[in-house]
C-alpha cells in the first residue's frame, strides 16, 4: 500500500530518458545536479564504498586463468583472506560468514568453488560490483561486516559476440545478442573446470603400477565444479525492461577405494573361490541455484522502481559408503555395509520491490520491502546392512521454516551547498521457530564537501543477521550449515561507525581515501565441539558459543592514472580486531585475521595495442595462530635405578596463557601477468595471457608450530639424561610459485 | 600415450615436492613468557588440594638435575577467601595422603553456595587471582539393574542413576563409574604368589541418557556426543536434561579376568623366583560417584578434552580450543565440585585356572 500510494503522489509524464541515466537517478542522486559522470567516488554519501567496474578484473592477476571477483575484492584495505588462496573473506574484523553477496540483487549462499579456490562469480558477464564496508544504504540488511553486490551485463541488443577461453584449471565461454534486436537480448556464460580429464590418466596409471607390484586395490576419483549464467533482457522502452537472470553452480567430488584380497595358498582350509573386497567410497555435490524475475521501470523522471521475484538455494550432499563382503563359490557368506548421506539446503523464495522517488531538489526518497520464505533442512541417516541381520536406518534431522519481512526507507537529503545526509531506517522481521524477532537498523551517512574535489564523510550503522553459517572449520566446506536464528539463538548485531577524508586530484586522475572505523560486534558464534568436520544437527545450538568482537583501525588508498595507459594504485590497512569468548577465554583476545598491517601495490600498463600487463605486491601481517608456549613441570622419573640402563626423566606439560597468542610470519607475495592481444583479419581478439602467482616462492606459512629439541647424553656416573636443550619454532608454507598460461578469444 | 602417462605423474610429483617446505622464524619475546599455573578442585572432601607453581617460559632448557629450578612452588603471597574470610592453607614439604609434595592443601570440606576466592603472588610474574563458587550437591540415587556374568566374554551390567535437574539455572554434571578387579594369584598350595596380585581400577562405556542416541555421535565419534570423558569421568551440562527427575542408563561392559591378568603380570613385583600360580581370583568392585561441577570446571574439562581430540585446530583450520581458565593474568583453573559416592559394591568373584586365563 505504501508503495501504491507513492506511485500515485509521484506519477507525472516522463520525458525520454537512456538508461544510464536512470542508473545514475538510482545510484548516486544529487537532486540540483544530475551529472553525467559514472565516477562514483566523489559524488556518493556512503563511506567505505568501492565500485568496480567489470573490466578490472581481467586487468588484473588472474590465477588459473580465471579471474576472479572475490580475489580482487580481497586486495582491497579492510579485507582479509584468511588463509592463503582461499575465497576467506573477513571484512574489518568479520567472521567471513557476515558478507551479503548478491548477483543481481539475489542473494548467494555460497560463493566458492573447490574450498574456496575459486568463487562462484564469473568474471566474463560482471557488469559492475558495488562493495560496502561501512555506511550501508538502508536498502541493504541481513549481514553484518560488508555487501558485495554484483550486477551481470544485460546482452548486446544489436550483435552477436562473446568470448572463449581456456586455461590450466577451466575453460569459459560466454555468448551474447539480440534475440529480438533492439529490444530483446540474451546473455549466456559457461565455465567448467577440466582437472578431472587428467586426474583420470594419472589414475589409470597409478592403478596399474599398484597391480604391477601385486597390490589389490584400485583407486578413483575426480573433481569438477562448473557456472552457468544466463541472462534475458527485454526493453518495452528506454526505461522500461523486464529480465530474468538464471544462475547455477556446481562442485562434485567423488572418490572410490576397492581392496580385495584372496585366500592364501598356505592355508590348511584353502579355499580358491574365498574372496574378500572392501569398498569405501563418496561423493559430495554442493552449489546453488538463482533465478530471478525483474522488472525496472521509471514511471516518471521522479519516481523509479525495480521489482522481482527470486529464487536462490544452496544445496549439498554427502554420501559416503563402506562395505565388505566375504564370498565363496560365488555366494556371498557375509557382508556388511554402511552407507551414510549429509544433506544441507537453505533456500529463499522472496517478493522485492525497491523505490526511487525524487522528492524535491532536496529530497531523495528510496524505500522498499521485501518478503521472504525460506527453508532451512538438514539431513544426516546412516543406514547400516548386515547379512542375516535387519538392516537399521539412522536418522537426525532437522527442518526450520522461516519467514522475513523488511521495509526500509531512506532519504538523501542536501543541506545547503556542501553537505549530503542519507539517513534511513530499515526494519527486519524474523519469525522461525515460534519465536519472532524484530530488528531495527538504523543508518546515517553524512557527506560534507570541504572544496571542489575533496569531502569529508561519516557514517554510523547497525547490521543484524538472523542467518547464522554453523560451521567447525575456517574453511568453505559444504558440510557448512545454515541456521536461522531461533527461540535460543538470537540474531548477531554490529554497530559500525566511519570516518574518512576522499578528495581527486590531477584532474581526476589522482584519488586518495582516508577512512578510520571503530566496529563492535555482537552475539558472534564460534564452534566449540572437537575434531569433527560435520557440525551438530540437533545440538548446534549449544555447540556454538557465544562471543563478540571488536575491530577498529583506518584505511589508505591511492589511485593515480599518470596516462590513460597506466594505472597505479597503492593501499593500506592499519587495523586491529580483538574477539572476547568467555568459554575461549576471561579476556579479549585478536581475532584469528587481526593482520596489523595491510599493503597492496599494484600497477597495469598498456605498452601497445598488443601488450598490456599487470605486477602486484601484497603485505601483511601474519594470521594469529594458537600455540603451547609455557611449560608446567610435572614430575621427574628415574628408570633403572642402581642398573646400568639407568636413565632420568623429566616430565613437562605444555600451556599457553591464552588463545591466538603466536603471530605467524608475515605474508607477502608478488604476482606477474601479461597479456599478449591480437586483432586477426576475421576481426576476433586472441589474448594469450602468461601469469605468474608468487613470482618470488615466498613459502607463506598457513600453519605453525613450536618444536623442541631434545638432548640426550650419559653423565659421568653413567646414568642416561633425556633434557629439553631448546626449542624453535616452525612456520608450514604449501603455496609455491604458480605459473599458469591461458589461451582466449573474443568474437 | 603411456609416455604421457609417465610425464603427468613426473610431473604431480614434482609439484608435490615443490609445494611445501617448512621452516624456522623468530616468534619475539612469546617463549619466553611465564606465569602462575593454577589447578585447585575445590570439593565437600575433607582434604583440598591447590597446585600453585610457576611456569618454565618454553626457552627453557629442562634437565632432571635441575629439578628445584623447574618446580617453583614459593609463593609471596597467598589468601584464601571463603565467603570473603580467611581459610587457612597449608604447605606440603612432603607428600601427605592424597597430597602430592610441593602442593597447597585446605583442610576441612567446602561447602555448597560457598564463593571461593584465591590471590597469589610469585616472584617475577604478575599476581593471580580466580574465585568459584562451590555448586550445590545433587539429589540422586542410583540402582543395579542387572548383573550378567559371562566367563567368555564380557559381564554385563546396567545401571541406572536418577537425578533431579533445578530449574532455571544452569548445572553441570560429572558422572564416574569405576570398576576395581581385586586380582589375586594362587599357587598350588592355596598360598598368594607374590609376584602377581594387584588392584587396578578400570572405568567403564559412557553412559547414554534415555533419549535415543543420534546420528552425530555414530558419525563423529564421541568427540560430538553430547556427554564426554575426561579422566574417568563422563561430563555433561543440562542444556539437553529435563527439569526435574533425570535418569542416566548406563549398558556397561566390563572386560573379563583375563584382561586383568595381563595388566598384573606388567605391574608385578620383582620376585620372579614364587612359583607358578594355578589360580586367579578376580574380585571385582564398582563404585559411583555423582559430581556437581561448579560452571569453570566443566568449562576446563570440556577444554581440555576439546583440545586433546582437536587436531583440526593444530592445523589452524578452526577455532582454538583448550584455551579454558579463569586465573586472571595465570593459567589453570581453580573450581568448585561437590561430588557423591556410592562406596565399593561387590559385582563379582571369579576364579578362573591360570591356564584359562592366560588362553583368553
Amino acid at each position: 500500500m505504501l508503495v501504491l500510494a507513492m506511485m500515485l503522489v509521484a506519477y507525472a509524464p516522463i520525458a525520454a530518458q537512456n538508461t544510464d541515466d536512470i542508473d545514475q537517478l538510482v545510484d548516486t542522486l544529487d537532486a540540483s545536479t544530475i551529472t553525467s559522470t559514472k565516477d562514483h567516488f566523489e559524488n556518493t554519501t556512503q563511506t567505505g564504498l568501492t565500485k568496480l567496474d567489470g573490466s578490472k578484473f581481467q586487468k588484473g592477476f588472474a590465477l588459473f586463468n580465471s579471474p576472479d571477483v572475490i580475489k580482487t575484492l580481497q586486495m582491497l584495505p579492510g579485507v582479509a583472506f584468511g588463509t592463503e588462496l582461499l575465497s576467506g573473506f573477513y571484512v574489518r574484523g568479520g567472521t567471513g560468514y557476515d558478507n551479503l553477496f548478491l548477483l543481481d540483487g539475489v542473494p548467494m549462499y555460497q560463493v566458492s568453488h573447490l574450498g574456496g579456490l575459486f568463487s562462484s562469480f564469473n568474471a566474463d558477464i560482471v557488469e559492475n560490483t558495488d562493495f560496502y564496508k561501512s555506511g550501508f544504504p538502508a536498502r541493504y540488511g541481513g549481514r553484518l561486516s560488508s555487501v558485495v553486490d554484483v550486477s551481470t551485463k544485460a546482452g548486446d541488443f544489436y550483435k552477436y559476440h562473446g568470448s572463449f577461453s581456456i586455461g590450466l584449471m577451466d575453460g569459459r565461454l560466454q555468448f551474447e545478442g539480440p534475440i529480438i534486436p533492439g529490444s530483446t537480448s540474451f546473455n549466456v556464460s559457461l565455465r567448467r573446470s577440466w582437472i578431472d580429464i587428467p586426474a583420470t590418466p594419472v589414475l589409470m596409471y597409478v592403478n596399474r603400477w599398484m597391480a604391477k607390484e601385486g597390490d589389490n586395490q584400485k583407486i578413483s576419483a575426480g573433481y569438477n565444479f562448473g557456472d552457468f549464467n544466463a541472462g534475458i533482457t527485454h526493453k518495452f522502452s528506454d526505461y522500461n525492461t523486464l529480465s530474468l537472470n538464471f544462475y547455477t553452480g556446481q562442485d562434485l567430488f567423488r572418490i572410490g577405494v576397492e581392496d580385495w584380497e584372496y585366500d592364501w595358498p598356505q592355508n590348511p582350509d584353502y579355499d580358491p573361490t574365498y574372496k574378500n573386497t572392501m569398498t569405501t567410497g563418496g561423493t559430495i555435490r554442493w552449489g546453488n541455484l538463482l533465478a530471478s524475475l525483474v522488472w525496472k521501470n521509471s514511471f516518471s523522471r521522479r519516481l523509479y522502481g525495480r521489482n522481482m521475484i527470486y529464487f536462490t538455494r544452496y544445496n549439498s550432499s554427502i554420501g559416503i559408503g563402506y562395505s565388505d563382503e566375504y564370498m565363496r563359490q560365488n555366494e556371498v557368506v557375509e557382508y556388511e555395509g554402511t552407507d551414510a548421506t549429509n544433506a544441507v539446503h537453505i533456500g529463499d523464495l522472496a517478493a522485492q520491490s525497491d523505490w526511487s522517488f525524487i522528492v524535491s531538489d532536496t529530497h531523495h526518497l528510496r524505500f522498499g520491502a521485501n518478503v521472504k520464505a525460506k527453508q532451512y533442512h538438514h539431513l544426516n541417516e546412516i543406514h547400516t546392512e548386515m547379512k542375516d541381520f535387519i538392516d537399521t536406518t539412522i536418522t537426525a534431522k532437522n527442518h526450520y521454516d522461516a519467514g522475513e519481512m523488511s521495509l526500509y526507507a531512506e532519504d538523501e537529503m542536501s543541506i545547503g551547498q556542501r553537505t549530503r545526509v542519507n539517513m534511513g531506517l530499515r526494519y527486519m522481521g524474523f519469525l522461525s521457530k515460534g519465536k519472532l524477532w524484530n530488528m531495527l537498523d538504523p543508518r546515517v551517512s553524512v557527506k560534507y564537501q570541504l572544496g571542489d574535489n575533496t569531502s569529508l564523510r561519516a557514517s554510523y550503522s547497525v547490521m543484524n543477521q538472523y542467518d547464522h553459517q554453523v560451521a567447525t572449520t575456517y574453511i568453505d566446506l559444504p558440510t557448512n550449515l545454515w541456521m536461522p536464528s531461533t527461540d535460543l539463538i538470537g540474531p548477531m548485531k554490529s554497530r559500525q561507525a566511519a570516518l574518512g577524508v576522499y578528495s581527486s586530484a590531477v584532474g581526476g586522475r589522482l584519488k586518495w581515501s582516508i577512512e578510520g572505523y571503530y566496529k563492535s560486534m555482537h552475539n558472534l558464534r564460534e564452534y566449540n565441539g572437537t575434531a569433527n568436520i560435520f557440525p551438530p544437527i540437533n545440538k548446534w545450538e549449544s555447540d556454538f558459543i557465544d562471543g563478540k568482537g571488536i575491530a577498529y583501525g583506518s584505511e589508505f588508498s591511492v589511485e593515480y592514472d599518470p596516462n590513460p595507459n597506466t594505472n597505479l594504485t597503492a593501499y593500506y590497512t592499519l587495523a586491529w580486531s580483538r574477539r572476547y569468548f568467555e568459554e575461549f577465554y576471561y579476556d579479549w583476545y585478536p581475532d584469528r585475521c587481526d593482520n596489523r598491517h595491510k599493503i597492496t601495490l599494484m600497477a597495469n600498463h598498456k605498452f601497445n595495442d598488443h601488450i598490456d600487463g599487470y605486477i602486484g605486491w601484497n603485505y601483511n601481517n601474519g594470521n594469529w595462530f594458537t600455540l603451547a608456549n609455557q611449560k608446567v613441570f610435572d614430575k621427574i622419573e628415574h628408570y633403572g635405578v642402581g642398573t646400568e640402563w639407568q636413565s632420568d626423566y623429566v616430565y613437562v606439560d605444555e600451556v599457553y596463557a591464552r588463545p591466538n597468542n603466536i603471530r605467524m610470519p608475515a605474508y607477502h607475495r608478488m604476482d606477474l601477468g601479461v597479456n599478449f592481444r591480437k586483432v586477426k583479419k576475421n576481426g576476433h581478439e586472441r589474448i594469450w595471457n602468461f601469469s605468474v602467482y608468487n613470482v618470488y616462492c615466498r613459502m607463506n606459512a598457513i600453519m605453525a608450530t613450536i618444536e623442541q629439541e631434545w638432548d640426550n647424553y650419559v653423565d659421568e656416573d653413567g646414568v642416561w639424561h633425556n633434557d629439553i636443550s631448546g626449542y624453535y619454532t616452525q612456520a608450514l608454507g604449501v603455496i609455491p610459485i604458480i605459473p599458469t598460461f591461458s589461451y582466449g578469444i573474443k568474437f | 600415450m603411456k609416455r604421457l602417462y609417465t610425464y603427468i605423474v613426473l610431473l604431480a610429483a614434482a609439484a608435490m615436492g615443490l609445494s611445501s617446505c617448512e621452516y624456522e622464524f623468530d616468534n619475539g619475546s612469546l617463549t619466553k613468557e611465564t606465569s602462575i599455573y593454577v589447578e585447585g578442585r575445590l570439593s565437600n572432601s575433607d582434604t583440598n588440594v591447590i597446585r600453585i607453581v610457576k611456569t618454565l617460559p618454553y626457552n627453557m632448557k629442562v634437565a632432571a638435575k635441575d629439578s628445584a629450578a623447574l618446580n617453583v612452588t614459593a609463593v609471596s603471597s597467598l589468601e584464601l577467601l571463603r565467603d570473603g574470610s580467611g581459610q587457612q592453607v597449608f604447605y606440603a614439604d612432603e607428600a601427605v595422603g592424597s597430597v602430592p609434595k610441593g602442593s597447597y592443601y585446605t583442610v576441612g570440606a567446602f561447602h555448597p553456595g560457598e564463593k571461593v576466592t584465591l590471590k597469589a603472588g610469585m616472584e617475577g610474574v604478575k599476581k593471580v587471582s580466580a574465585e568459584t563458587v562451590i555448586p550445590q550437591d545433587v539429589n540422586w540415587e542410583y540402582e543395579v539393574a542387572e548383573a550378567i556374568s559371562e566367563a567368555d566374554a564380557h559381564n554385563v551390567f546396567h545401571i541406572t542413576i536418577s537425578f533431579d535437574n533445578a530449574p532455571d539455572t544452569d548445572e553441570f554434571y560429572g558422572i564416574q563409574v569405576e570398576v576395581r578387579s581385586n586380582v589375586t594369584f594362587y599357587n598350588e598350595d592355596g598360598t598368594v604368589n607374590p609376584y602377581y596380585g594387584q588392584d587396578y581400577i578400570y572405568a567403564l562405556n559412557p553412559p547414554v541418557d534415555d533419549s535415543d542416541d543420534d546420528i552425530e555421535s555414530i558419525m563423529a565419534g564421541e568427540g560430538d556426543s553430547h556427554v564426554f570423558e575426561y579422566e574417568n569421568i563422563y561430563l555433561c551440562d543440562d542444556s539437553s536434561l529435563r527439569t526435574g527427575r533425570n535418569t542416566i542408563a548406563y549398558d556397561a561392559k566390563l572386560w573379563g579376568p583375563y584382561y586383568y591378568f595381563g595388566m598384573a603380570r606388567t605391574k608385578g613385583g620383582d620376585d620372579r623366583d614364587s612359583g607358578k600360580p594355578v589360580k586367579v581370583r578376580t574380585l571385582q568392585e564398582y563404585r559411583v560417584t555423582l559430581y556437581s561441577l561448579s560452571r569453570e570446571l566443566y568449562r576446563w574439562y570440556a577444554s581440555q578434552y576439546n583440545a586433546r581430540y582437536n587436531p583440526l585446530a593444530e592445523l589452524g583450520l578452526c577455532p582454538p580450543s583448550f584455551a579454558y581458565g579463569n586465573i586472571k593474568n595465570g593459567i589453570g583453573c581453580f573450581a568448585g565440585v561437590c561430588g557423591t559416592s556410592s562406596g565399593w559394591i561387590v559385582i563379582n568373584d571369579n576364579w578362573v585356572d591360570i591356564d584359562k586365563a592366560l588362553y583368553y
